[in-house]
């Protein structure tokens, strides 16, 4: 395996690292790339882009990991673009960048957060991703979504307490900070607004899934705006996924997956799923039969006492289940 | 191209260096090398490195930021287990430094832990003209205990958790995400005040900052430096707050003290 720098885009703007696996990188085989979250750079939260995109590496699939524009190394944007669309922009150029490098033609793009955002709006704009991992990504609110993040917080006088200091920091922080400092944080809450209604995500999933694009889509403990297993296909319950998406809950965790354990499995679970639905062909392996797949399917544990794991079900079973 | 990132390589990893070239026509004679914090202060620090840099080099300074071996963007899957390989690592990039640009003299720098590598790599190297202390953890010991209070509070944080977490939840030597060897630990504690202000530190000018809440016992009165330029910062970064682990840090007013008066050190 082999890490190489690579600077990309125009005058090399954008920095990243290249992860090659040690067989050959074939025309067909499909790219990851890994988008940054919010202001973490390339190594993503503790770490978790590099140990994941060494994970793939070793199972011959290569990736790229890179600084959106004005984090880590990569230079600021001057088009003047919003940031959002500042970052497909660059996602679109570092595919570019892979094309030219390895000569590869499909791509999947992988996200935390803001990350898992710009993933979704890319693969809607670009027909060269053919799936995407999301973590924490879009999600609507359902009414059980209220009940199960409301429940356990109204009985908990530690939640209460936790509330109450987490208000007396906020305003006490921003008593402490200057103007010139305020202005900074304006910059760096640039991620920071409203989200796309149920009904537009709704209608980007159906365009997803008629292109065929696929998604793992992984939701954590540490996200507020998700709180049971169901609540992604309670929340589209009128999308037609058919047999391109994935979602798990993985209950435990936080939102950056800061506990070694947590990460580890989350590495196996995303590795596993690129690997076993966008198989690399090798030429001295033979493909690996379907049915001995370890891919977990319908409504199975994936962990034990770490997450849940639900699969796209037809939408008759889906109505039933709500 | 202004920042210049390379691997190096050096026992065996390749350590991920971004070398801050002047952007101005006055080229100083001092170059300045940033030691980064271990841990989950590298993530909350990593922005203010990289602005910390970017405005030194806009003064005239040549400065390296890098990786140490097993983190960030160079080449291992483990931070190394020893303090004295660590300060190889910042020995070696000083080295890079002196090699690839026309320095007469190294100024140190870091946050928090990278301050403290900062002090020690200093009583090891020859040519060090000053040091640049962000909130320097001065007391090993005191640190670790701040740091295993915080992976307390942390673990516990219903903000963070749906349910609390335990220490069953974490690898062994695991602090905050990071794992750190036994040996490694026991190093960090025997680091004491003394032995980083002591004789063995070089008599040069010290650049420092203390944000607000935090206690650097005693560093104006163990400075014996010929001029230690101070600002105390009335941001309180929550170093020792659970809520703001993946926070970062952003200080504009600290990273003017750090740029002016290096300008008046090496003017």
């Amino acid at each position: 395996m082999k890490e190489d720098l690579h600077r990309f885009g125009a005058d090399g703007r954008l920095c990243g690292i290249v992860h090659l696996p040690a067989t050959e990188v074939r025309e067909n085989t499909s790219a990851v790339i890994f988008i940054t979250a919010g202001l973490i750079h390339k190594t993503g939260p503790f770490r978790l882009h590099v140990d994941l995109a060494r994970a793939l590496a070793a199972k011959s699939v290569p990736s790229l990991r890179f600084d959106l524009s004005g984090i880590g190394e990569s230079e600021a944007c001057q088009s003047g673009e919003s940031a959002e669309q500042s970052a497909i922009t660059d996602v679109k150029t570092a595919m570019d960048a892979l094309v030219e490098k390895l000569g590869v033609r499909h791509f999947i793009l992988v996200g935390l957060c803001s990350g898992a955002e710009v993933a979704h709006r890319t693969a809607l704009s670009d027909a060269r991703v053919t799936g995407f991992v999301a973590m924490d990504g879009y999600i609507a609110r359902t009414r059980a979504y209220y009940f199960w993040h409301y429940l356990p917080r109204i009985f908990s006088a530690a939640k209460w307490l936790d509330f109450l200091r987490s208000k007396w920091h906020r305003v006490r922080d921003r008593n402490s900070a200057t103007a010139a400092d305020t202005a900074e944080d304006e910059a760096l809450a640039f991620w920071e607004g409203p989200g796309p209604s149920r009904d537009k995500l709704a209608a980007e999933f159906r365009a997803l899934c008629d292109r065929g694009v696929r998604q793992l889509q992984i939701f954590s403990g540490g996200s507020g705006d998700y709180s049971y297993p169901a609540q992604f296909q309670h929340a589209f319950h009128d999308v037609d996924f058919r047999d391109l998406l994935d979602v798990h809950y993985l209950r435990n965790a936080d939102h950056v997956y800061i506990l070694q354990s947590d990460r580890q499995q989350l590495i196996q679970l995303i590795s596993q799923w690129i690997t076993q639905r966008f198989p690399v062909e090798l030429p001295a392996r033979p493909r690996r039969d379907r049915a001995n797949s370890n891919m977990p399917r319908g409504n199975s544990t994936v962990l034990e006492n770490f997450s849940h794991t639900l699969r796209a079900v037809p939408l008759s079973r889906r109505r039933n289940s709500e | 191209m202004l920042i210049e990132s390379f691997h190096s390589g050096h026992r065996g990893h390749r350590i991920y260096c971004s070398l801050h070239r002047p952007s101005t026509r006055l080229v100083r004679a001092s170059g300045i090398v940033l030691c980064n914090p271990l841990g989950h202060e590298y993530y909350r620090t990593h922005r203010s490195y990289v602005k910390l840099a970017a405005q030194l080099s806009q003064l005239g300074f040549p400065v390296m930021r890098f990786d140490y071996s097993g983190t960030g963007d160079s080449e291992g899957d483990r931070m190394p287990e020893r303090l004295s390989a660590w300060l190889d690592e910042v020995s070696f990039v000083v080295d890079l430094l002196r090699e690839s640009e026309p320095v007469s003299s190294v100024a140190l720098g870091g946050i928090r832990f990278g301050a403290t590598l900062s002090l020690l790599a200093a009583q090891r190297l020859t040519g060090i003209n000053a040091l640049m202390l962000w909130d320097p953890a001065l007391d090993g010991e005191d640190y670790m205990n701040q740091v295993q209070h915080l992976q307390e509070r942390m673990l516990g944080d219903l903000e963070r958790f749906p349910r609390a977490r335990g220490i069953a939840d974490c690898n062994d030597g695991e602090l905050i995400g990071t794992e750190y060897a036994p040996i490694l630990l026991r190093e960090i504690n025997s680091i004491t005040p003394a032995g980083l202000l002591g004789d063995a530190t070089p008599d040069v000018d010290a650049v420092v900052v203390t944000s607000d809440g935090m206690r650097v016992a005693g560093i104006r009165e163990s400075v014996r430096r010929p001029r230690i330029h101070e600002h105390r910062s009335r941001r309180n970064y929550g170093w020792q707050d659970a809520h703001r682990i993946g926070e970062t840090i952003m200080d504009p007013e600290a990273i003017r003290h750090f740029t002016t008066s290096m300008g008046s050190i090496a003017a």
